[in-house]
């Protein structure tokens, strides 16, 4: 208990990152992470090791984020995201990045990102393992093909 | 040596992207790798996405956060905002952070959680009885008269064996009537202030003598139509509580804060 704020300020930055990996504009981000902060101060009872804080709270985030985002998702995947861009880098694998479906994005954030292990992205996402690693290949696959596809200028061929 | 090894599988080539792949099959893979020069390239582009993207993200880790992201400055605004487990929070603050440590709040050896529990609690109460027996009564909510004010405070000071008085609280339009003592569950001595503006709202001030090693920063609560604040600070409890605006309460709970010691 004694450590549980100082855990959770050590924390504070990786969620932020999250945020932004999913969330349009920095703002909106911020205050993604300023509710999921608010909530996990209300549960300062609730037992917490140090090692699964983080997971606790991006799994919370990540709650937080698909409630926010699934309502207007059509929406949103189907327009462009340029201020994720800007708010991420302006790098076409950032643009490929953030034009990916919200679950493939959270898969590759999560384990390129933040290192975490599939257990434990799954345990975020609140879903198997093995979707979660199937999320993965799809998302890589995408990245792989947007940017070799801007690079090259042509559409790949395939093997 | 000879043993064929299992093939190997797509899922493997993300675990060798991610660090992720048990080490017996490392070998496995990177001869796959050698063998498949279109998987290895896929693979080498993985790789170099997942650092790109870790240096995309990386500068959020050393940038300084915004306020409205400062936990301390989060920590408070619940404190005033939230009326149960206000200490809690706040004395969690107190141990894990040293919240004000220059200031004096972070100690040698720190209570435990659960002695601030105990502590800001019979304050409460101590606090919420009082005033709900004394501040009603028209005729004699006090002992000594504001006109004795000074043996008001001599003699409560001697009773509580520390330098209690009565803070001015004029500038909110609250002028003292005059204090009492009061008795611990414990049976030791408390002592009470009482406080009334000009249409005869009251107002208490209980303070209450605590362990000298404990501090707890200016926590707000509020039961049914009474808005309180309350602390401990240099062995002394302290809640002020009444039919006041929070937000003016806690001024006044600093005020009081910066001129009692």
């Amino acid at each position: 208990m004694s450590g549980f704020l100082a855990s959770l300020e050590q924390a504070v930055p990786a969620l932020r990152r999250y945020a932004l990996a999913m969330l349009s504009d920095q703002r909106g981000a911020d205050d993604v992470v300023r509710t999921c902060l608010a909530r996990a101060l209300d549960r300062t009872h609730e037992p917490g090791e140090a090692t699964g804080l983080r997971v606790w709270l991006l799994a919370m985030m990540y709650r937080e984020l698909t409630a926010r985002l699934r309502p207007r998702r059509r929406r949103l995947f189907s327009s462009p995201i340029g201020n994720i861009v800007s708010a991420v880098a302006s790098t076409e694998l950032s643009r490929a990045f953030s034009g990916l479906p919200l679950e493939q994005r959270s898969a590759v954030f999560l384990i390129s990102v933040e290192d975490l292990s599939y257990a434990a992205a799954a345990e975020v996402m609140g879903i198997p393992a093995v979707t979660v690693v199937n999320l993965l290949k799809g998302g890589r696959e995408r990245l792989r093909q947007a940017v070799g596809a801007g690079a090259s200028g042509a559409p790949q061929t395939g093997s | 040596m000879s043993e064929p090894l299992p093939p190997v599988g797509e899922e493997e080539l993300n675990g060798y992207v991610d660090g992720q792949l048990p080490p017996k099959r490392w070998a496995a893979v990177e001869r796959y790798l050698a063998a498949h020069p279109d998987a290895a390239r896929r693979v080498a582009t993985d790789i170099a996405h997942r650092q790109a993207l870790n240096a995309a993200f990386a500068k959020y880790s050393t940038q300084p956060l915004p306020p409205e992201l400062n936990l301390n400055r989060l920590v408070e605004e619940r404190l005033r905002t939230r009326s149960h487990r206000r200490w809690q929070i706040a004395a969690a603050v107190v141990i894990s952070l040293g919240i004000g440590g220059a200031g004096g709040w972070l100690l040698h050896t720190q209570p435990t959680l659960d002695r601030y529990e105990r502590a800001m609690a019979a304050l409460e109460h101590q606090a919420l009885a009082s005033h709900a027996v004394y501040s009603p009564d028209r005729r004699h909510p006090i002992e000594v008269t504001a006109a004795e004010r000074e043996h008001l405070a001599q003699w409560l000071s001697n009773r509580l064996s520390r330098a209690v008085s009565p803070p001015d609280l004029s500038g909110f339009g609250y002028r003292l009537i005059g204090g009492r003592l009061l008795a611990t569950e414990q049976g030791n001595p408390a002592a009470l202030f009482m406080y009334e503006d000009a249409d005869g709202h009251r107002m208490s001030l209980v303070m209450r003598p605590m362990a000298a090693d404990l501090r707890v920063p200016i926590a707000q609560w509020d039961r049914n139509d009474v808005n309180a604040s309350s602390w401990i600070d240099k062995g002394l409890g302290y809640a002020i509580l009444g039919p006041v605006p929070n937000d003016e309460l806690v001024r006044m709970a600093r005020q009081i804060s910066g001129t009692q010691g």
